[in-house]
C-alpha cells in the first residue's frame, strides 16, 4: 500500500465499456417514449432499471438490444473479439445476429419473445443453431437440460408454448436466451408473472450466472428486492427520464428524489 | 488511549480522512422536512488503531459509519479513503470504484445480516473471498475458523441464515466480515446481540485486526466492549475530534 499514491479512478474505466448508451432519446408521437439518457455498463456487471408504469422502460431496452433506433443517440457496444461498434451504424441483419448470439432478450411480455407455434425444443435449439450447433442429439439434450433448469418438465420439449401458462412461457423464454452462454441479457421483468417459487429458482440461476460465469446483464423490475440482489448500478426513470441512478444500494438507502423516496417508503424491506 | 490531537494529513500511516463533512436529509414527501445530522465533521483514523464514535441515540454515528461505506451520499465536505489500490476519494467516486473499494479494502460489519435468499451461512461467509477470486477450499477453510470460532453450530452451516436467531445472524455476519483482511473496517455495534462469550471473541477479533495494521472505525454500546477496543473517541455532540484519557 502506498499512501503517497494520488487519488486514482481505481476501476472507471469506461473505455472498457461493453455497452454504453449516449444521450438517447426515442420519442412516440404522443410524445412519450425515453429521453437523454446516458450510463455504462462494464463486463460483468448487472444495472437495474426501476420506474413507474409508462416511464419508458421498454422502449429504452428495446433501443439498447437493437431492435428500435433511437430518434438520438448511440449505443455502442464492444463485441466478443474486443471490436466497438455503433449499433445502428451496422447493418439490420449484423444487429439481428449480435441479438441471436453475444446477447438475450427477455420480453416482458412472452409472446413478443417466443415463437408461439413451433415446439419448446425448436425455440431453443433456434437460438442454438445460429451459434453453430447443428447436432440433432445434442440441442434436444440441452433443450431438455434448460427446461429442467428453469423447473419445467423435460417432456415438454415437443409441445407449442401457445399451449403453455403465462409462467411456463415466461420460463422458457429465459431457457431460450440463457442456452448460448449470452455475454449480455437484456430482461423486461423477468420474475413478473411467476409464482414466489419459481421466481426464487430464477433469480438463484441468475445470480449464480452472474457471479460465477460474469454474466452481464440489464434488468427492468418493479422488485426493489431483486434490484438490491442484483444490480450493481440502478438506474430510476419518471417521464421518460432517468431522474437519479448510481450505487444500488445508494439510490436505495439514500434516495434523494422525491419519486425515489416515495417509491423506496412504499415497500417494507426493500 | 492516547491523547495525539494534531497529525499533519501527509502522515504515511491515515487511512480515512474526513473533512468538514455535512450531511442533511431531506424528506420530499414530509413537507420538505430538512434533518441536518452531521455538521462539519473532521476525523482522522490511522493504521492498527480504532476511532470509537459515541454519544446519544440519534445524533448520527450510524450515518457518519454508512457515509464511510459510501451507503449515504456524502452532502458536502470530503471524505477519502486509502485502500490496497490507492485513495477513493467517496466525495466523487463512481459506483464501480465504491463497489471496487469494498471488494478489497473496506469491510462493514452492521447490527445486522443482510440474509441472500436461500445461501447457506457458510457461502455467505466464504463470499468476500470468493469475490476476489479465491480458491473455494481456502475461502472455506477459513470460513469454518471463523464460524467455530464464533461457536456457530456446526449443524446450522449449511442452511440459510434466514431463520436463526438475532445473535446467530449476527455471528454469521461477523465471521463474514472478518475473512478478509480489510484495510478499513466500520463495525457498527457488532456485539449488540451478543453474550460476554461471544462478545469476547469479537474484542479478539478486533484487536487482532488492528495488531495487523487496520484502521478501524465502530460503535460500541457496551462500555467495556468499547474500553477494551478503543483508542480514541469521537463523540457526536461535539463536533471536532475530542480525545478521550
Ligand atoms: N408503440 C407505441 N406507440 C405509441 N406510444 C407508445 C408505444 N409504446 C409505448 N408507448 C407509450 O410510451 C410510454 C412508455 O412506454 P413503455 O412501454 O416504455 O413503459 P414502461 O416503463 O415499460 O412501463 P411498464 O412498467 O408499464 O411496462 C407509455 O406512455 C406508452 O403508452
Ligand atoms: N436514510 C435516512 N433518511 C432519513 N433520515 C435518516 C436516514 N438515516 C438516518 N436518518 C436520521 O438521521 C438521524 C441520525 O440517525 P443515526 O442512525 O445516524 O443515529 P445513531 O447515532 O446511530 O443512533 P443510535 O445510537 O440510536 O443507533 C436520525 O434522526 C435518523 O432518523
Ligand atoms: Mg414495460
Ligand atoms: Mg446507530
Amino acid at each position: 500500500m502506498n499512501p503517497h499514491q494520488n487519488t486514482l479512478a481505481v476501476t472507471d474505466d469506461t473505455q472498457n465499456a461493453l455497452l454504453r448508451a449516449k444521450n438517447i432519446t426515442r420519442l412516440y408521437s404522443s410524445g412519450k417514449g425515453c429521453r437523454e439518457i446516458n450510463f455504462d455498463l462494464c463486463p460483468g456487471e448487472v444495472l437495474g432499471i426501476v420506474g413507474e408504469s409508462g416511464s419508458g422502460k421498454t422502449t429504452l431496452l428495446n433501443v439498447l438490444s437493437g431492435q428500435h433506433k433511437p430518434d438520438s443517440g448511440q449505443v455502442l457496444y464492444t463485441n466478443k473479439k474486443g471490436d466497438a461498434m455503433d449499433l445502428y451504424g451496422l447493418s439490420e441483419s449484423r444487429r439481428r445476429h449480435l441479438l441471436r448470439t453475444e446477447w438475450g432478450m427477455v420480453h416482458q411480455h412472452a409472446r413478443d419473445g417466443l415463437r408461439m407455434n413451433v415446439s419448446a425444443g425448436a425455440n431453443i435449439g433456434e437460438r442454438l443453431m445460429a451459434v453453430g450447433q447443428r447436432h440433432y442429439g445434442d440441442l434436444r439434450q440441452t433443450g431438455q437440460q434448460w427446461l429442467t433448469d428453469v423447473d419445467m418438465e423435460p417432456g415438454l420439449i415437443d409441445s407449442a408454448p401457445s399451449t403453455f401458462s403465462g409462467g411456463m412461457q415466461q420460463r422458457l423464454q429465459i431457457a431460450r436466451n440463457l442456452v448460448t452462454g449470452p455475454r449480455l441479457v437484456f430482461m423486461d421483468e423477468p420474475t413478473g408473472g411467476l409464482d414466489v417459487s419459481v421466481q426464487a429458482r430464477l433469480l438463484d440461476l441468475l445470480r449464480s450466472l452472474v457471479v460465477e460465469l460474469g454474466l452481464s446483464a440489464i434488468i427492468v423490475t418493479h422488485d426493489l428486492a431483486v434490484a438490491r440482489l442484483l444490480a450493481h448500478q440502478l438506474v430510476v426513470m419518471k417521464d421518460g427520464l432517468i431522474i437519479e441512478q448510481g450505487l444500488t444500494d445508494q439510490v436505495l438507502d439514500d434516495p434523494q428524489h422525491p419519486y425515489t423516496q416515495l417509491l423506496v417508503s412504499s415497500v417494507l424491506t426493500p | 488511549m492516547t491523547t495525539d490531537l494534531h497529525y499533519s494529513s501527509s502522515d504515511s500511516s491515515l487511512r480515512v480522512d474526513v473533512q468538514n463533512l455535512c450531511k442533511t436529509f431531506v424528506l420530499h414527501n414530509q413537507g420538505q422536512a430538512q434533518i441536518p445530522v452531521l455538521q462539519n465533521i473532521n476525523l482522522q483514523v490511522f493504521e492498527g488503531e480504532c476511532l470509537v464514535l459515541s454519544g446519544p441515540s440519534g445524533t448520527g454515528k450510524s450515518t457518519l459509519l454508512r457515509t464511510l461505506y459510501g451507503n449515504y451520499r456524502i452532502g458536502s465536505g470530503q471524505v477519502r479513503i486509502l485502500g490496497h489500490h490507492g485513495w477513493t476519494d467517496l466525495t466523487s467516486a463512481a459506483h464501480r470504484e465504491i463497489n471496487h473499494l469494498r471488494r478489497h479494502s473496506l469491510g462493514y460489519v452492521s447490527q445486522f445480516l443482510r440474509v441472500i435468499p436461500r445461501v447457506s451461512a457458510l457461502e455467505v461467509t466464504m463470499q468476500p473471498l470468493l469475490e476476489q477470486g479465491e480458491n473455494k477450499t481456502f475461502a472455506r477453510e477459513k470460513a469454518i475458523h471463523l464460524l467455530t470460532c464464533l461457536n456457530v453450530p456446526e449443524q446450522l452451516w449449511s442452511l440459510p441464515p434466514a431463520t436463526f436467531s438475532g445473535g446467530e445472524q449476527q455471528r454469521v455476519n461477523i465471521a463474514r466480515g472478518f475473512m478478509l483482511d480489510y484495510p478499513v473496517m466500520l463495525l457498527d455495534e457488532p456485539t449488540a446481540s451478543l453474550d460476554s462469550k461471544n462478545s469476547d471473541v469479537v474484542v479478539d477479533l478486533i484487536n487482532q485486526a488492528k495488531a495487523r495494521g487496520a484502521a478501524i472505525v465502530g460503535i460500541f454500546h457496551d462500555e467495556e466492549v468499547r474500553n477494551r477496543v478503543a483508542d480514541r473517541a469521537f463523540n457526536f455532540e461535539q463536533t471536532d475530534l475530542q480525545p478521550q484519557i
